[in-house]
């Protein structure tokens, strides 16, 4: 079993986790840097931070203090792909559903005297 | 993002969300009946062939898929769980027998009644193992689809590109 594109999925599906990645492939960043953009402590994008690093999409500096975070992206390439493809299928396909159930009841609601 | 979803790291699932303006009922008969099904599923330019929906335990749900790119997907499910008007469940046919190819998927979703008017949609895709998961990443979702345009994707090219 290949633990690791699990937990690239893992931590691919979170929004906060994706911007992270993304604010790194314009290159690295510190804590404080990423953490600026998002209304959280920077204790709860440590945390976001750790997952990243758990499933091999980052890495940190050795020296303590600054300890920038570099983008890793060879695990991304496949993992990212399939949840995108996955992703947009279904909001299309829920897209579609939404815009033919308002379709659907519009008609009727128009039609309807009482 | 009106789709929400969670991909847990110990379960080989995939879990996605979304409410609708809709009462349950009407939600499961667009769901359920084809001549509805056929109107929306895929999107905008997608065409769909269904040869069978036969909606019971057991029923077979044949469908043809084409996409506005020409991109075709053959879909044959088997209904598993009816529960109208609350839960449905499919699978591909060759689910537990399947020995290559991209791993099949074991579809649930339920309506859950908010109010009157609003439902919430929940879809399980199941895979047999989190290894077979893990599988349908290295295959790839469905190859018709076209490739992302997401801006971390596209990095991703380049960077492989030149690397």
């Amino acid at each position: 079993m290949n633990d690791r594109l699990s937990s690239t999925l893992f931590a691919l599906a979170d929004p906060t986790r994706r911007g992270i990645l993304a604010r790194l492939t314009t290159g690295d960043a510190t804590v404080g840097e990423l953490a600026a953009p998002y209304d959280m402590s920077l204790a709860a994008v440590s945390k976001h931070l750790k997952v990243l690093e758990g499933a091999g999409l980052i890495s940190r500096g050795r020296e303590a203090q600054y300890r920038p975070c570099h983008l890793q992206a060879k695990p991304l390439k496949a993992a990212t792909e399939w949840l995108e493809d996955f992703r947009r299928f279904w909001d299309v396909n829920l897209d579609s559903l939404d815009d033919y159930l308002k379709t659907i009841q519009k008609k009727p609601r128009q039609r309807k005297s009482r | 993002m009106k789709t929400q979803i969670e991909i847990p790291p110990k379960e080989p699932i995939i879990v996605m969300s979304r409410t609708y303006d809709a009462p349950q009922d009407l939600l499961w008969r667009v769901m359920t009946d084809p001549a509805h099904v056929a109107k929306w599923w895929g999107g905008a330019g997608a065409t769909n062939v269904i040869s069978q929906m036969d909606v019971r335990p057991g029923g077979l749900w044949t469908h043809l898929m084409t996409f506005a790119g020409g991109g075709e997907v053959q879909m044959n499910f088997i209904f598993v769980e009816v529960e109208k008007p609350s839960r449905l469940s499919w699978q591909h046919t060759d689910y537990s027998t399947r020995k290559s190819g991209p791993p099949p998927i074991y579809v649930t979703v339920t309506l859950d009644p908010l109010d009157k008017e609003r439902t919430k949609w929940t879809m399980v895709a199941r895979f047999p193992t989190l290894a077979g998961r893990d599988l349908s990443v290295e295959h790839g979702f469905t190859t018709p689809i076209a490739a992302s345009s997401d801006l971390l994707v596209d990095y991703l090219k380049t960077a492989q590109a030149t690397s």
